[in-house]
């Protein structure tokens, strides 16, 4: 999946689409956007045709009429099978390979800038330009690095998990209905 | 004017409250508004709540008289966004209904977690009011020039009445709608404040800064850390202690967590953190040229006449750049921001009382539980007591700092409820008694610290100044609280009998990174 996709924005089976869409602030230009829905209608063609969650519990899909009274044993079956499912792994991988790195970056970032701000008052005062000094500098980086991983972290959900859990979703629920 | 505006505030909030109150009888309504708001509404309901009077007056007080350590506020105050939006918001959406405590009980027992995060919320919930009203009572007074203590009374008894008529007759979408329309009404005046410090200065941000290191009379100091927190080592301590607590504490705060119930889908959660991001950070960029400006038009010494803390600077400023109109503007402003936060948080302890303690913990286990409706006229009776509470509280702790009852709320979060979350959400073996002794292993730590601290008592400043039981040199318990959270939290699970139950756990990550099942 290139990082340029866009998860699908029927997210919410019953949101009105507009809704959806008019608040999408990375929303790539119309034009682009037309593409990625035309490919993403193929996709859920040919996904839909090769049946593309019948192999994570290894499990024929059961007919729906054995499962009408959900009891708690067959829900946590149900859990169980999809939390060992690949697809499901794939997921928290991406999630958690993005999310614990990027923590522990600016939590250390910010934990260096408070230390450096109240020890290091030579560095701290260092003119860059007139009145502007390292101090400065260094706060405003602060903000700055904080906009940009708002940015990386929404761009990468949407272009590398939004689909796929919406995907398992639906099919989880199905399951336990 | 300004009484005028005050008043169209009032009536305004009102109104949204009465429309919004009309039909909303289920507890989903009144919890989270239906959950049918859009990922940009949220997101300026989520800045409303965030940017409290605290953050406009005080903040930008700071920054006038303090230059650097004013900032050091907006910095801590804006990275914990972080912390929420890619660890917190999109699980915690996905896998709780009304409060936090929801979160935790899907792998827990319910009664020993529901007790504990009960409490903790209402804590935190009561600590962030008090710091609020408290603020209230000496602004309304400052603004509308009425100086005696009955007055600064009454605004306190003022906002108080109206924070529970807000939530117990509009429930949590009267409380949005006036988060969205305060967040407005913030944004515009602060916007165009910058615009007009900024044409006074003819764009110009060196000539700005430098006339700021001038008006504040502090000259090279003023562009340094120091000026306000000090260079001893107890100084330096409670700085990074304050460091903590801000950059921790946001993902704690039961207020924030239960705006994100108030949308319908994860993937919306995760936008409306984007916005609140994108809007509290240029808000506070924003008010860094404010505090700039205060201090290079008004001068340190008027604005500390006006008040010793600087709480006043954006009035002055408003005042300096615009006359008695501006002014009014920016005090009713003002004014709606004090309003609105403090009515989140009513929501936010209410919520806390009737659907963790009254609903769940205070019942025998073989007890049926109570029907939505009921729990929602508890949760309704029980704001009212809440305001009551934090009334009286408030007009006993009139002598406390603002920003340091902020910074408490914020310190117990980060100690009490961010150890429980973190690990529910991420600690395949944490049990039920890790769970408790989590929230109760920070909270309790947090709050004797701060009994034992500078702030209750041996300074001049403290509740008692006369008496000496400050054995603890801090002002923010943080730097101890939070780790004490954490290691109670992996202590209790250790030593706890029971066996984390894996199917538990198995539910809870599905469901938290799929939205399988999520209300």
């Amino acid at each position: 999946m290139s990082p340029q996709e866009l998860a699908p924005d029927t997210e919410h089976p019953t949101a009105p689409r507009s809704s959806e869409e008019s608040f999408d602030w990375w929303a790539a230009s119309a034009a682009a956007r037309e593409k990625q829905e035309q490919r993403r209608e193929q996709e859920a063609v040919s996904a839909t045709a090769s049946g593309a969650f019948a192999a994570s519990a290894g499990a024929p899909a059961e007919p729906p009429e054995d499962v009408a009274t959900p009891s708690g044993i067959a829900a946590a079956d149900i859990y169980r099978a999809v939390h060992e499912s690949s697809e499901f792994r794939e997921i928290r991988a991406r999630y958690r390979r993005f999310v614990f790195p990027a923590t522990a970056a600016f939590l250390l970032w910010y934990l260096l800038y408070v230390v450096l701000a109240v020890s290091a008052p030579q560095l701290m005062a260092h003119p860059i330009a007139g009145p502007f000094n390292t101090a400065w500098l260094l706060g405003l980086l602060q903000f700055a690095s904080t906009f940009l991983l708002t940015w990386l972290y929404a761009r990468h959900a949407r272009a590398h998990r939004d689909r796929a859990a919406l995907g398992l979703r639906w099919e989880t629920q199905d399951r336990l209905r | 004017m300004a009484a005028g505006l005050f008043v169209l505030v009032v009536l305004v909030t009102l109104g949204i409250t009465f429309w919004a109150g009309r039909r909303s009888r289920a507890a989903e309504d009144f919890y989270t508004a239906g959950r049918d708001f859009s990922p940009m509404q949220n997101g300026f309901a989520i800045s409303g709540d965030y940017m409290s009077a605290a953050s406009f007056l005080g903040v930008t007080g700071l920054i006038a008289l303090y230059g650097y350590d004013g900032l050091l506020y907006t910095i801590g105050f804006l990275v914990a966004w972080l912390l929420v939006l890619m660890l917190v918001a999109e699980l915690v959406r996905n896998c709780g209904r009304y409060t936090l405590a929801d979160v935790l009980t899907l792998r827990m027992r319910e009664r020993p977690v529901r007790v504990a995060a009960g409490v903790s919320g209402i804590v935190i919930s009561l600590l962030y009011l008090l710091g609020q009203m408290v603020g209230a009572g000496t602004l309304v007074s400052l603004l509308l020039h009425l100086h005696s203590s009955a007055a600064r009374a009454g605004a306190i008894v003022g906002v108080g009445v109206l924070m529970v008529v807000y939530v117990t007759i509009g429930g949590m979408k009267a409380t949005t709608w006036i988060q969205i329309v305060k967040c407005v009404l913030l944004m515009g005046g602060t916007v165009l404040l910058t615009v007009l410090v900024l044409v006074r200065f003819h764009g110009d941000l060196g000539s700005l800064m430098r006339s700021a290191a001038r008006g504040s009379g502090q000259g090279a100091a003023y562009d340094v850390p120091g000026l306000r927190f000090g260079h001893k080592l107890t100084d330096q301590l409670d700085f990074v202690s304050l460091g903590l607590a801000l950059v921790l504490g946001t993902a704690g705060l039961p207020h924030i967590l239960s705006r994100f119930y108030t949308v319908p889908t994860a993937r919306a959660a995760r936008r409306s953190a984007v916005w609140a991001i994108g809007l509290v950070g240029a808000f506070y960029l924003m008010t860094i040229v404010l505090g700039l400006g205060a201090a290079a038009l008004i001068g340190a010494p008027a604005i500390k006449a006006a008040n010793s803390a600087g709480n006043t600077a954006v009035a002055q400023l408003a005042d300096a750049l615009g006359g008695t109109v501006l002014f009014g503007v920016i005090s009713a402003v003002a004014f709606a921001t004090i309003l609105a936060v403090v009515a989140g948080l009513t929501m936010a302890a209410s919520a806390s009382f009737a659907h963790d303690l009254w609903a769940q913990a205070f019942r025998h286990p073989d007890e049926d539980p109570p029907s939505e409706r009921q729990e929602v006229v508890v949760a309704r009776i029980s704001a009212v007591a809440i305001g009551g509470v934090a009334i009286v509280l408030s007009l006993y702790a009139q002598k406390l700092n603002v920003a340091t009852l902020v910074a408490l709320a914020f310190a117990v979060a980060a100690s009490a409820n961010l150890p429980a979350v973190l690990f529910t959400l991420f600690w395949r073996r944490f049990t039920t008694r890790g769970a408790a002794w989590a929230i109760w292993g920070g909270l309790v730590p947090a709050l004797v610290l701060v009994v034992f601290s500078p702030v209750v008592s041996g300074s001049a400043a403290a509740i008692f100044p006369g008496a000496h039981f400050d054995w603890f040199p801090l002002q923010n318990p943080g730097l101890v609280s939070v780790p004490c959270g954490f290691l109670a939290g992996w202590l209790g699970t250790v030593t706890s009998r029971e066996r984390a139950e894996p199917d538990a756990y198995a539910e809870l990550e599905v469901r938290a990174l799929t939205g399988a099942g999520a209300v």
